[in-house]
């Protein structure tokens, strides 16, 4: 055991305490001491009071610990005690607590439209049934990296834009083409190759489409250099 | 609350059959010393019973005539106070040793009864039919039948005994640091991570400095996007530079969302709020408490574009919509886990991913 300040009266009024177990070890010195030297006849009940004691000094509100129940006088019968050593805690509250209702903001159910027209519901402190959204996963970039609808990527089919740029642009504009476009020979070679594709293409699409209906024509394209 | 057993004695010596009680009282096994006097015996004991039995004594003609409760009803003139139907719970917890107890919290009796949930919101059906079975089909670790997996170091060092004080010593936190990090078990059809709760906070620093009413707008706009009342917290620390002093100012409001309206809240984060933040990246990669539970802020803008906030925004003072922070807190044991939910749910995240 630690050294703690123990001050015991055995009959007197005090009895002062540092700490827990310095509680438990006093009570049980001072019961030894009550039976070497006997008082005159005392029974259980000046037992809990010297018990009422230790609690006081404790300085708490009313708390029965293990020390109160690891109780053997000469009173109760051996064969009477039920419990060898039972820890209860109780610490007694006295006020009485008020429940109170817990409080809900109201909640409506809004239909929220998301941008590609499917819907859901929610509840919502809301009061607009609908919520119509202009901008949300569907249509955002973070959510739809692969798609390239939604990526700002320049039409310029025709390479009206680039030739624009190749006449007037600045330097970083006119950077975007490749240089070895200026070389006739890789220009016609180019266009050479192409031809070619295209013709195989050709072919290949007269043949899958055989039986099939015309593909519905190519959506105008917003290009601001055509009228 | 510790102890809500009834008391023992109370229950003995106050007869019960006036005021049915909700909770089936405990079978009370347990004898206590004082309960009987030291003098009495078993035979005093056996003197006590009767020797007939109470079934075999005839009962009197005019009680059992007199008993005619429908007639009794029938013959009312008046119906009976509305609180004699009906069961109503205390207003106040007296402690556990009173014998009016209120009933307990899920009863619909009781004043602390929320009703619910009414509603299925779509990102908890898109988590239980999507994103938990993909998840654990993600995390399957195939063993071989016979595999046993190699023996672990044990988590807790123990002390080489080349001290003789190493006796009874306690044992040595991991290596390279105190934590003692969270246990991951293989994740199987019964502990797939899910998302437990939501936790919205808002530390206001205009609150202390200027006047209540940062706390008011803070917590009126807290609560309409989560469809909770807020509680409001004092300052733990001190902040010198905006006056704020520990234990005095009120400066934070917080709502913690379970269940059906975390789900709600979630799913119109998700879908509706985050794709509108102009620039925005996603939860930062290196966000979390490495035990499963992603933060991430959002600026007073941001706030404004819930919809809630968006339908009267005029209502509130001008340039007082608070930022917040919102703590995702999943079951997840470790950060890696929770990313992986969490992006299932339709969080992006960029950046270094820090597990």
């Amino acid at each position: 055991m630690k050294s703690s300040y123990c001050a015991d009266k055995i009959h007197g009024a005090y009895i002062i305490w540092d700490n827990f177990s310095a509680c438990i070890a006093s009570t049980s010195r001072l019961l030894f001491l009550q039976r070497l030297h006997p008082p005159p006849p005392r029974s259980t009940s000046s037992l809990c009071q010297l018990t009422a004691h230790t609690n006081m000094s404790m300085h708490t509100s009313l708390r029965r610990t293990a020390a109160t129940i690891t109780t053997s006088t000469t009173t109760i019968l051996p064969s009477r005690l039920p419990q060898s050593s039972t820890t209860f805690i109780c610490s007694q509250c006295r006020h009485a607590t008020l429940l109170r209702r817990p409080k809900r903001p109201y909640t409506f159910t809004q239909l929220i439209t998301l941008s590609d027209g499917s819907t859901f519901t929610h509840r919502t402190t809301s009061p607009a049934p609908i919520y119509r959204s202009t901008r949300d996963t569907r249509n955002s970039v973070l959510w739809n990296p692969s798609s390239s609808k939604l990526m700002n990527v320049e039409d310029d089919e025709a390479g009206r834009l680039a030739a624009f740029r190749a006449k007037f642009g600045r330097s970083y504009d006119s950077a975007a083409p490749p240089a070895d476009e200026n070389s006739a020979d890789a220009k016609k070679e180019a266009a050479e190759a192409k031809a070619a594709q295209a013709e195989e293409d050709n072919m290949l699409d007269l043949i899958s489409s055989f039986g099939k209906r015309a593909p519905p024509p190519p959506p105008e394209k917003k290009n601001p250099y055509k009228k | 609350m510790a102890g809500r057993e009834s008391s023992r004695y109370l229950s003995r010596a106050l007869p019960r059959a006036a005021a049915p009680s909700i909770r089936p009282q405990g079978f009370l096994l347990r004898r206590n010393v004082s309960d009987e006097a030291p003098a009495r015996r078993l035979s005093d004991h056996l003197t006590d019973l009767e020797s007939t039995s109470s079934f075999s004594t005839p009962v009197a003609a005019s009680a059992a005539s007199s008993f005619d409760p429908l007639a009794r009803a029938a013959a009312r003139k008046t119906k009976l106070p509305r609180g004699r139907y009906q069961f109503r719970s205390p207003k106040y917890d007296r402690g556990p040793l009173h014998p009016h107890q209120p009933p307990p919290e899920s009863h619909p009796s009781s004043r602390l009864f929320v009703p619910g949930p009414f509603s299925s919101p779509r990102a908890e059906q898109s988590y239980e039919s999507t994103v938990a079975p993909d998840i654990m089909t993600l995390c399957y670790v195939h063993t071989p039948p016979g595999f046993k997996p190699p023996p672990k170091a044990p988590r807790l060092r123990e002390w080489d005994d080349s001290s003789p004080y190493h006796k009874n010593r306690v044992l040595r936190g991991p290596r390279g640091g105190d934590v003692l990090r969270l246990l991951r078990k293989p994740i199987k059809f019964n502990n797939i991570p899910e998302i437990e709760r939501i936790t919205i906070h808002s530390y206001v620093k205009n609150a202390a400095a200027e006047n209540s009413t940062w706390l008011h707008v803070a917590g009126i706009a807290v609560q309409a996007i989560s469809n909770m009342r807020v509680e409001t917290f004092k300052s733990k620390s001190s902040v010198a530079t905006w006056g704020i002093h520990p234990g005095r100012d009120t400066v934070a409001v917080k709502a913690e969302l379970f269940g059906e309206n975390m789900y709600h809240f979630l799913g119109k984060l998700v879908d509706v709020v985050l794709p509108r933040i102009k620039d925005w990246e996603g939860v930062k990669g290196s966000s979390g408490d490495s035990s499963g539970n992603i933060t991430f802020g959002l600026e007073p803008e941001s706030v404004a574009l819930f919809p809630e906030i968006e339908v009267n925004y005029d209502m509130y003072p001008p340039k007082m919509i608070p930022g917040c922070h919102i703590t995702l807190h999943t079951s997840a044991k470790t950060d890696k886990d929770a990313r992986l939910l969490l992006s299932a749910m339709g969080l992006p995240f960029y950046g270094k991913i820090v597990n």
